[in-house]
């Protein structure tokens, strides 16, 4: 499994945290290509049925990213996000699923150097687990 | 003698009749409609075809007759058909309803949820043994289930540790109890229940133990049971293998979701464009794996249900006694659910005051998963 490049899903809100990669972009740090950015109004825009979708379609992992808890462009948005984040984590981990393919954080727009570290040690993470075994299930 | 009101001031008030359970609740009953206390009566009864069941809406006290109070099985979750009644409008005079605690609680559920409405709603409940699959009621020989019942009950009651009413009911007859008796046994839980109570011939008050204790050793043997279910998990071992094996013999054909007093959607997400597999799709999801199954998204289906409704499940069993392929459903959603409501700190039913789940937060909470 060397050659295993993980691939990664990322629904990035657009007032912080797709700013925070924006960010990480025009400062030119470097990070693995491996996360695909999906910019969404509000980390509560994602359904657990987007998640899923992709999990079960061989996403070898799924970020979310939102504002701080406090600072969300709509108030409170972030705060559903992280229930409804909550409650597909344990509904995965009642399946005996890997629950560690799935990530919730919070970076802000000025946060570019976080943005890095995040998507560094999410995909060295999801490297350590392997590929998703969904995305070659022909049962599915 | 003392008052019946007076008696439930004094806490664990009990109604005691030397009839039946059967005969003392039809008796309850046909008083409540014939004094007008209330306008009718929501329960279970036989129908022309001997063996057969339903719930029905009865005004008439002559059919009261046809009361199969706590028949064990339930024909439709309670809770469905009582917010049939009470969605677009709430009850304009009283009705008792003949309800099991799973019932009760699924209904307040579905109540904060603007489906339905508790007004004007007297509840009489049980403690319940459970109930058996009606398939199995309907197509093996009806006495041997009925008088071996504990034998057939179904999984879902086997481990659950709810099954005395914890509040909304009125009045609660013990069925299933650690001290078996010949009477039947009725608690009064609120005024209105004492005030019915006083109007009551053949029944005499007694102030009796706490209802709990008298259930205590069947709760250990729920409790156990339950504990059991939850170790269970065929999934957690081999993960999506199993969850594929627990699937592979679904149809598709929604069974569930309409079973489930929970699941109310007019128009279904898993109905709609936005979720079905396009034919391209899944021609190209085929190309890619090599083979995909068809009808497609079963799985997707059912994540999606287990996401819906795991902050409210409350157990009681329907998706399971309706499904064809006999897919342990209810064990599936138990389990997610004991962790989904440990997590969110919520207990389904328990009181229409808390917030539904999903439409609340607490500001530092779950912090343990995000970072």
């Amino acid at each position: 499994m060397d050659d295993f490049e993980p691939r990664i899903i990322g629904f990035l809100c657009n007032w912080c945290s797709y700013a925070g990669a924006d960010l990480a972009g025009t400062s030119r740090l470097e990070m693995p290509p491996n996360l695909v950015p999906i910019k969404v109004m509000c980390s509560s825009r994602v359904d657990p049925e987007m998640i899923t979708d992709a999990f079960l379609r061989g996403a070898d992992g799924v970020l979310i990213a939102g504002c701080h808890p406090g600072d969300c462009h709509y108030d409170k948005g972030n705060y559903y996000a992280r229930r409804r984040f909550a409650v597909l984590k344990k509904v995965v981990e009642s399946l005996g699923l890997e629950a560690d393919r799935l990530r919730l954080s919070w970076i802000s727009a000025s946060e570019g150097p976080r943005f890095r570290q995040v998507v560094e040690e999410f995909t060295e993470k999801i490297r350590e687990i392997g590929p998703n075994p969904a995305g070659k299930e022909t049962l599915l | 003698m003392i008052s019946k009101t007076e008696t439930l001031n004094s806490g664990n008030s009990i109604l005691v009749s030397d009839e039946s359970v059967q005969d003392s609740l039809r008796r309850i009953l046909k008083h409540l409609l014939v004094t007008g206390q209330v306008d009718s009566v929501f329960a279970v009864r036989r129908t022309k075809q001997e063996g057969r069941f339903c719930y029905s809406l009865i005004s008439d006290h002559e059919l009261i007759d046809e009361v199969l109070p706590f028949y064990p099985v339930m024909p439709v979750q309670g809770a469905k058909a009582l917010s049939e009644l009470t969605t677009t409008e709430t009850l304009h005079k009283p009705v008792a309803a003949l309800l099991r605690p799973c019932e009760i609680r699924a209904f307040v559920e579905t109540s904060k949820q603007s489906q339905g409405s508790l007004d004007n709603l007297f509840i009489i409940s049980c403690t319940c043994p459970g109930v058996v699959p009606a398939s199995r009621l309907l197509m093996e020989d009806r006495k041997k289930v009925l008088s071996e019942y504990g034998e057939y009950i179904r999984n879902a009651c086997r481990a659950c540790t709810d099954f005395v009413p914890e509040a909304h009911a009125d009045m609660t007859v013990v069925i299933a109890s650690d001290i078996p008796s010949e009477n039947c046994r009725i608690f009064l839980h609120t005024e209105k229940a004492g005030i019915i109570a006083d109007g009551l011939s053949s029944f005499t008050p007694e102030a009796g133990i706490p209802l709990k204790e008298t259930v205590a050793g069947l709760f250990k043997i729920r409790q156990q049971n339950r504990e059991n279910l939850l170790a269970e998990t065929p999934a957690v071992k081999d993960g999506l293998d199993s969850l594929i094996n627990l699937f592979s013999a679904c149809i598709n054909c929604r069974g569930c979701r309409e079973a489930c007093p929970l699941c109310h959607c007019v128009l279904c997400d898993y109905e709609t464009a936005r979720t079905q597999h396009s034919p391209e799709l899944i021609r190209a999801e085929a190309k890619r794996r090599g083979a995909i199954r068809v009808p497609s998204g079963t799985i997707q289906f059912q994540l999606g249900r287990l996401m819906h409704i795991s902050p409210s499940c409350v157990s009681c069993g329907q998706c399971s006694d309706v499904c064809p392929v006999d897919i342990p459903v209810s064990d599936i959603f138990t389990r997610a659910a004991n962790l989904v409501q440990t997590t969110l700190n919520y207990e389904p039913g328990k009181s229409l005051d808390d917030d539904p789940p999903m439409s609340t937060y607490i500001e530092h909470e779950l912090q343990d998963i995000t970072d």
